[in-house]
């Protein structure tokens, strides 16, 4: 037997018995990127390669996070460049629409493939530029490949088609280094829906969106179908707007705030997908040590660029002290170190600039001034800031840090009983996701249908699933995975079957008036103050006078809508389906009183009214079984229990040139959901709205429930749009302009617009993705003796 | 055999027992992977090597089958002794070192000890090799408690250095804890006062995590000096979540009490990248400190053979033809 050269150091080695201290490298990474730099954008199929010597473009150089190595360097795209990228999407668009939907299919089924095939090469070039440690993006891009897989057999049995191009693309805006995961929620179910796509990311991350681009062209997909132009939006608002269907932004909440305002200006559907601060609830009943240990894998310091990650543990008062002591023993003996570090448990996120460095022990100063405990894992370099526990108290709470997303503190604080649990974590105004640790499966339930959140995890943290829902319950609405997922990509009905003008508005008053109309909100008839006054003029020669309301009036009808649609939603859904039966009945035996309001001759008013009391009766059934909705079991040791919970308040803008039936469409669906609504008429004939208003109202729901305030847009608009209270928005009408302008406002308040599908022509599936929302449940499912 | 420090037990602790939470596994099954995922591929080369040998020095060699006679037993013994060949040793480099690689003990039937005392004897590694015997009713422990007890008496007698007792896992399910204790407090009494006591749980039978670390907590409270998973004739023997789920209760043991306790996996560990995960679970767990013989055993026949096939290939750079170790 011949033997290698004699090996030494294995006593030493067996002596310590420690791990081989290695870094990441990044071969394939390196050698892609070397014939690329610089980068710019991707189009047409392909990427534009320039030599880097013959620019004269400004550059902007990327390094390393670790190490400050020269990475690559980005050039700043220019006007042309976005004209190029638009040209790109849509020709690529006319090729997509014209596929049939089977194709579309198989291309995003390839994707997937080649996506978990190219696995280490995609986690590379996503981790060279970012702070995630290798092993961690190489998990995230095989969960990337399943969304994909996911809305592939989604593709395949959406039939909708986007006929024209300019509706079709979607730019999809990261406002911080994504990981895949966010690329792929983003593009997979806009591609299943027939949509073509330009990546935005920010430079020195845009090496992903790039690599995934050439991914694309690798498997056959049509050129311009995915496109990527790094770089800030300005300038090319204009060109957005024009030619591009939606809008969709990754980020936190202060960064998308700023674009935000660059997006207001863009009259452009957006779907936010915001960055949260996820809480945590310990019961006293619960296994605090598993807790710990997988919330320590979740906190903000380890694992900050995920959308799940804990900022908040809130811990039942009798639990805290050995909670606390447990969790400080567990962190103390965690291996912090590099992201390039393998092996680590905390990798410290990028070093501190000077700045932020300063900010945050400023920050700590404070903490303690206050006699807030802190405690801080000691951390050889000191550029980085180390992993940081707020103890007893939540930073944002006591306003002592503005900017605190940014910051790698973790806050725990005690609570002592459900209710002010409940009250601590809906506080925030994030809403993305919460877990909660008991082992008492009742107040489990209570705590998960009572969080505001879109995902509650029960005794566990930050599963994902593409079939489960991950949304955020409070701003944008922006939803990961499932069918809503794909249902916010869908393409908007646009038939025009009534093409009459506004007509009648805006008369000076006749002499005889037969009844005089005010707004109608809070169950009552409220005299408004608002000067401006129209008038209609019924089939049955009627004049009727509308008074038009004030801001004021808004306020005041958000805030009774409010109230009542909490009293609505807390009478359950058998009896809210009892008192709209009987009010459809009612509605039936007196529908002809309503004939002598409508403008139009009294058939067609009848032909109108005939539709009102079917959908009347429509929703009114469905109020039921609408809100029974499909669970999930994606895999088998959880179960996932999908609630459909309502929006809130609706707030609608009523443009309607129909005279009822929209309007009973709107309030009916919304309703039947348990949402209450605040309308504002701008419509053809406000007389008639307020008069069915003032019918439910003699009906037994909750004053407040269905509110109209009659008045033209200029004023009211943007009180409802703004109002915090008011959840969601929709629109009734077909005005472009009208449409584009309360775009405009909606991206600025970030609130979600959705445009009422024709009166004539609709699908319940879209109002049960406008008018209520999913919150998913994760129930644990083990078999105990594993 | 020495141990650095013994556990003395506590009085039996109902009111810790009621504290103990459900314990949920899917965070476990989590954790567990997580860190396999992420430790295990640390350790290449001559780490993987290093932590090889510890592991072997950890083995509890064991026979445990109907046809044991001295003679497979005298073998055993000889294996225990030089689990590598000498090549292998030299070309590891550790030949003229101190450091010298042998299993911690052999593991037999009670009717066994003495063939293993007496081949262990003439090595003059009696007992630097332990001996340790099964007991109690093994494999299940449904005998009367007069002849568990004679059983350890009389292993003992003969020479045993540590009982592996089995406990009634009857006594578990139906949440009679204090009897256990009470058992297993007679046990440790009958192996007096130099036998250690290994105390073997058979978790795949307890029916619930929450059971198995009841269990561990009573079975330390009465002076076990390590807890062991199974006896290798359950269905289900040792599995990382169970082991995470002992560990734990033994980190708070010593947090609790102030006596560490060794840990014991036995059944199904058969490859060396198995062993590793368990050492990897160890250090993670409970510290650097539970990684030898003092504090940690793993309870395996097969898996020797698979670590000494893996060491030869890293030493000389090619595996063994399969006679090239016989002695199975």
């Amino acid at each position: 037997m011949t033997l290698n050269t004699q090996i030494s150091g294995i006593a030493e080695l067996y002596a310590t018995m420690n791990y081989d201290q290695t870094r990441d490298v990044f071969p394939f990474a390196k050698k892609w990127l070397s014939g690329r730099d610089p980068i710019k954008c991707f189009y047409n199929g392909k990427l534009e390669l320039i030599s880097k010597s013959s620019t004269t473009c400004k550059t902007q150089a990327v390094y390393d996070l670790s190490n400050d190595d020269y990475l690559f360097s980005f050039i700043a795209p220019s006007l042309d460049d976005f004209n190029n990228v638009v040209q790109s999407v849509l020709l690529g668009q006319r090729t997509w629409s014209n596929l049939d939907q089977h194709s579309r299919g198989k291309f995003i089924s390839r994707l997937a493939k080649k996506l978990d095939e190219q696995k280490d090469a995609f986690a590379e070039v996503e981790a060279l530029v970012s702070e995630a440690a290798l092993s961690e993006a190489k998990k995230e891009v095989s969960r990337a490949a399943k969304y994909f897989n996911y809305y592939a057999t989604w593709a395949h049995a959406f039939t909708k088609k986007i006929e024209d191009p300019e509706d079709g693309p979607l730019v999809v805006v990261f406002l911080k280094p994504a990981p895949a995961l966010a690329l792929a929620a983003a593009v997979a179910p806009a591609l299943a829906a027939g949509r073509t796509v330009i990546l935005n990311p920010v430079p020195e991350a845009s090496l992903a969106s790039i690599l995934f681009a050439e991914l694309c062209s690798d498997v056959g997909l049509p050129p311009g179908v995915v496109n990527v132009i790094p770089g800030p939006l300005e300038g090319a608002g204009e060109l957005i707007e024009k030619h591009v269907g939606k809008i969709a932004l990754w980020g936190s909440k202060n960064k998308t705030e700023k674009v935000a305002n660059f997006v207001s200006e863009i009259s452009c559907s957006t779907i936010p997908f915001y960055y949260g601060k996820c809480i945590s609830i310990i019961f006293d009943s619960s296994d605090q040590s598993s807790a710990i240990e997988i919330l320590l894998k979740n906190m903000s310091f380890s694992y900050q660029q995920m959308p799940w990650c804990v900022r908040t543990i809130l811990v039942e008062e009798s639990a805290f002290p050995t909670f606390a002591t447990m969790l400080k023993n567990k962190l103390n003996s965690q291996k912090v170190g590099s992201c390039r570090d393998q092996g680590i448990d905390i990798s410290l996120p990028k070093r501190c600039d000077p700045n932020t460095s300063s900010f945050l022990k400023e920050a700590i100063h404070l903490f303690s001034q206050r006699g807030i405990e802190v405690f801080q894992l000691p951390v050889a370099d000191t550029l980085f800031f180390p992993p940081t526990l707020i103890i007893g108290t939540d930073a944002e709470m006591n306003s002592i840090v503005k900017d605190y997303e940014v910051l790698p503190f973790v806050a725990v604080m005690p609570f002592r009983n459900s209710k002010e649990a409940l009250e601590f974590a809906n506080k925030s105004h994030f809403g993305v996701a919460a877990s909660v640790w008991t082992s008492c499966v009742s107040l489990a339930m209570y705590m998960a249908s009572n969080l505001e959140v879109g995902t509650v995890w029960i005794n566990d943290h930050g599963i994902l699933d593409p079939s489960v829902s991950f949304s955020c319950r409070k701003q944008g609405f922006g939803c990961i995975g499932s069918l809503r997922g794909l249902q916010q990509f869908l393409p908007l009905e646009e038939k025009h079957s009534y093409s009459q003008d506004l007509g009648t508005d805006k008369i000076t008053v006749k002499s005889q008036v037969l009844k005089q109309y005010f707004a109608h909100y809070g169950g009552a008839v409220k005299q408004t103050t608002g000067d401006a006054q129209f008038t209609v003029l019924s089939s049955s020669g009627n004049n009727f006078l509308v008074h038009e309301c004030d801001q004021n009036d808004v306020k005041k009808a958000v805030d009774t809508a409010r109230v009542a649609q909490q009293k609505w939603w807390k009478l359950g859904s058998n009896t809210r389906a009892d008192i709209l039966l009987n009010a459809a009945d009612k509605f039936q035996e007196t529908s002809k009183d309503f004939l002598k309001f409508f403008k139009k001759s009294t058939s067609e008013g009848e032909k109108e009214l005939e539709h009102c009391v079917k959908y009347f009766y429509y929703w009114a059934s469905r109020c039921n079984n609408m809100m029974s909705i499909k669970n999930e079991n994606p895999m088998t040791n959880y179960v996932v229990q999908n609630l459909r919970e309502p929006m809130g308040v609706i707030g609608v803008v009523d443009e309607d040139f129909s005279e009822l039936e929209a309007f009973v469409l709107a309030v009916l669906s919304a309703t039947s959901f348990g949402n209450s609504v605040v309308i504002i008429l701008n419509c053809r004939n406000p007389v008639l709205a307020i008069e069915f208003c003032a019918f439910l109202s003699s009906m037994k729901v909750p004053p407040g429930l269905v509110n109209v305030l009659p008045g033209s847009k200029c004023a009211l608009y943007p009180e409802l749009i703004f109002h915090k209270d008011v959840q969601t928005l929709w629109y009734s009408g077909n005005s472009k302009d009208s449409l584009g302008n309360l775009h405009k406002m909606a991206n600025k308040a970030t609130k979600c617009l959705w445009k009422l599908p024709n009166s004539s022509a609709w699908d319940a599936t879209d109002f049960e993705y406008a008018a209520s929302f999913t919150k998913a449940v994760w129930l644990p499912s083990e078999n105990a003796s594993c | 055999m020495s141990f650095t420090e013994t556990n003395r037990g506590c009085d039996f602790d109902a009111a810790w027992l009621e504290k103990v939470p459900y314990i949920n596994s899917n965070p476990i099954v989590q954790l567990v992977n997580s860190f396999i995922e992420k430790r295990l591929p640390l350790l290449k080369g001559k780490q993987r090597a290093a932590w090889l040998l510890r592991a072997i020095t950890c083995i509890d060699l064991t026979t445990l089958a109907g046809d044991d006679t001295s003679s497979n037993v005298t073998r055993l013994c000889q294996k225990a002794a030089e689990p590598l060949p000498m090549d292998t040793v030299a070309a590891l480099g550790l030949a003229d070192s101190d450091l010298v690689i042998r299993t911690a003990a052999i593991c037999v039937y009670p009717s066994r000890v003495s063939d293993a005392v007496e081949a262990l004897n003439r090595m003059n590694l009696y007992p630097k090799i332990g001996v340790a015997s099964v007991a109690a009713g093994f494999p299940s422990g449904q005998y009367s408690l007069k002849t568990r007890l004679e059983e350890i008496r009389g292993a003992v007698a003969n020479g045993a250095t540590e009982i592996d007792i089995v406990i009634d896992r009857s006594l578990v399910l139906t949440k009679q804890w204090k009897p256990l204790y009470d058992e297993l407090k007679q046990m440790k009494e009958a192996c007096g006062p130099h036998a250690h006591m290994k105390s073997i749980l058979a978790t795949g039978e307890l029916g619930s995590l929450t059971n198995v670390y009841k269990a561990s907590l009573v079975a330390m409270m009465a002076g076990s000096d390590f807890i062991k998973t199974s006896t290798g004739k359950e269905t289900v023997n040792a599995t990382l979540v169970v082991s995470y789920v002992m560990c734990r209760a033994i980190g708070d043991y010593y947090r609790q009490v102030g006596y560490k306790v060794g840990f014991k996996p036995a059944g199904g560990i058969r490859t060396a990248n198995d062993a590793l995960q368990y050492l990897i679970l160890i250090k993670e767990q409970l510290g650097k400190e539970w990684l030898n013989a003092d504090l940690f055993r793993i309870g395996a026949s097969g898996l020797l053979l698979d670590i000494q096939k893996e060491l030869h290939h890293f030493a000389t750079g090619y595996y063994p033809k399969v006679n090239d170790y016989l002695f199975e």
